[in-house]
Formats: C-alpha cells, sequence, structure tokens
C-alpha cells in the first residue's frame, strides 16, 4: 500500500539578461509549498527568495517563512547546500531547504539548456561538448563544484 | 514567458510485508532522466537498490549505476548522506540526487504513520497544542525544525 508520495518541479525562466527567475513547488502526503527564487548572473547570487506553505502539519510551521529571507546573498558554490540546511532548514523548516536546493542544484543543467538553445540557433551542428565549454568560460566557478561536467569536457 | 528549464521529481514509498519499505524514486529533466528504487527493512537496512537511466550525456552516470551496489547492507542513518555523495555524487550528481530522494521518502515515510495518530488528537484542542506536547508525541525529531525546538534551544 501507498503511504506516502512527494512531486517536486522546478521551473527556469530568463526574467533579463543578469536576472534568472527559479520557481520551485514541493507537493507531498504532509506538506505543500512554494519558492521563488531571483538569481544574479553571472555571478549566481541570489537577489531574494520568497515563498508560501499551502498546507502543514504543526501551527509553527508557517513561522519557518520569516527565515527564507536569510537565502538572500547566497552564493551558489560548494557548501551552499549546507548553508541552506543550516539557515532556514534547521531553525526553520527542512522541506524549504530541501526544495531550495532542488532549485539550486538544476543550476549548471539549466545554464546549459539555455546556451544550447543560444548557439544552437547559430550553429545546428553544435555538440553538447562544446556547450558545455562555452557555459565554463562564461561561468568558471562551476567547474569546482561540479566535477562531471569537466570530466565530460576532458573525455 | 516560456520556461528555459524544467524538473520534475517523485518518491513513491510503499508498505511491503514484515514492516519492509519499496521506496522508488524518478526524475526527468531536460538532459536526464532516471529512477531508482530501494527495499529497506523495518530498520532501514537497505535490503536491494536498483537504479535505471534512460536518458543522460554523460557516460559516467551510466557508469555509476553498478556502484549502487555498494548501498546494498548498509543502513539509512547518520552519516549516509556523506556515504552517498563520497561513492556516486562526483561522477553522476543525478543518481546520487535520486538515491537521496529515496532516503528522504523512507524518513518521511516513516513519520506518517506516528503524525497521523498524533496531530488530530493535538488539533483537537489547539491550545494544548505546544512544541512541549509535539516533542512528546514524535521525540525523535527533536531539534530538527522549528516546531520541533523550543525557544530555549534555539
Amino acid at each position: 500500500m501507498l503511504k506516502f508520495c512527494r512531486t517536486k518541479f522546478v521551473g527556469f525562466e530568463r526574467e533579463s539578461d543578469d536576472i534568472l527567475k527559479i520557481y520551485g513547488t514541493l507537493d507531498d502526503t504532509l506538506y505543500s509549498m512554494q519558492i521563488e527564487i531571483k538569481l544574479q548572473l553571472p555571478e549566481l547570487v541570489i537577489q531574494s527568495l520568497t515563498g508560501k506553505m499551502r498546507r502543514f502539519t504543526t501551527p509553527f510551521c508557517e513561522e519557518a517563512t520569516n527565515f527564507l529571507t536569510k537565502g538572500a546573498g547566497l552564493k551558489i558554490e560548494p557548501g551552499f547546500q549546507s548553508k541552506v540546511k543550516r539557515l532556514i532548514g534547521r531553525p526553520g523548516c527542512r522541506h524549504f531547504a530541501n526544495l531550495i536546493n532542488e532549485c539550486c542544484e538544476s543550476i549548471i543543467p539549466a545554464l546549459i539548456c539555455m546556451k544550447y538553445k543560444e548557439l544552437h540557433e547559430e550553429n545546428p551542428e553544435i555538440s553538447i561538448a562544446e556547450v558545455i565549454k562555452e557555459v565554463k568560460e562564461t561561468y568558471p566557478q562551476i567547474a569546482s563544484f561540479c566535477p562531471t561536467y569537466s570530466n565530460l569536457l576532458e573525455k | 514567458m516560456v520556461l528555459t528549464y524544467t524538473k520534475n521529481k517523485e518518491v513513491h514509498v510503499f508498505e511491503g510485508e514484515n514492516r519492509t519499505s519499496e521506496i522508488r524514486a524518478r526524475m526527468y529533466d531536460m538532459c536526464f532522466e532516471g529512477e531508482v528504487t530501494i527495499k529497506t527493512s523495518k530498520t532501514m537496512e537497505i535490503l536491494e537498490i536498483n537504479g535505471k537511466i534512460f536518458r543522460s550525456f554523460s557516460v559516467q552516470c551510466f557508469e555509476s549505476l553498478k556502484l549502487l551496489e555498494k548501498l546494498k547492507g548498509r543502513r539509512i542513518a547518520g552519516g549516509f548522506t556523506k556515504i552517498v555523495y563520497g561513492l556516486i555524487g562526483r561522477t553522476c550528481p543525478y543518481l546520487a540526487s535520486l538515491v537521496m530522494e529515496c532516503v528522504e521518502g523512507a524518513i518521511l515515510g516513516a513519520t506518517v504513520g506516528p503524525l497521523e495518530k498524533a496531530l488530530p488528537q493535538l488539533w483537537k484542542t489547539p491550545e494544548k497544542f505546544t512544541k512541549k506536547a509535539l516533542i512528546s508525541f514524535m521525540p525523535q525529531m527533536k531539534n530538527s525544525c522549528i516546531a520541533y525546538t523550543m525557544e530555549d534551544d534555539r
């Protein structure tokens, strides 16, 4: 018998040349919440973080929304996920922290997808390795926290 | 405005015989699609673990599937996250993320039952719905988040 289910959805939207808007939704047997992140490019720094709880278990949960402001100014870099857990998860709500990390761990594939669409229009023959190379040039910091993409280039 | 990137992730936790659980996590985004299935004992020991990758442009992700076998026999407990990221995270972060989704599902699946019993009782008398009362029902959750942290412990 099914005793628990959770669905998470993440969407990225290019608001302007230097702002990426990220939406996250979490819905499960116990909780339902959503967040919106505005990310500064190319620095990958969170400009604003807002959210809302729709369903929760205790009367104390909603107060955790106040801790989301602690996310402003955080930079997506090594150690980011631990910082989110420490600043928003433990003192506030660990499901909010989970959702923020779910959104931000997608930053590299999202940047690759955006760059692919951009470059593919100019050159339909472009390979994914060339796209990743371009992404790494624009965002050199990603190599330090995602060896998979670095290794992919070296192959 | 058209979305430039989307990701969907879902986890399902099924109750099996002898208090075993089967947890299935599936994820797809624009670059990857895969799933991990874990079977756990009542003590959260991993009895079985399997993975499938349907789509990925990283060859290493496909190669990482065989590493899942190394998690068999381990218990989901403190330090497990480090083991998962140490083993798979560097070669395929997507696969590690799917394993951790199963882990989160296993933990939450185990809390649903006690919460279903405790919460209706607590909500019946909201004036008695205190953090102290909540912690007495769910002592394992103490200091895990705002709801289970007493003001003095902040």
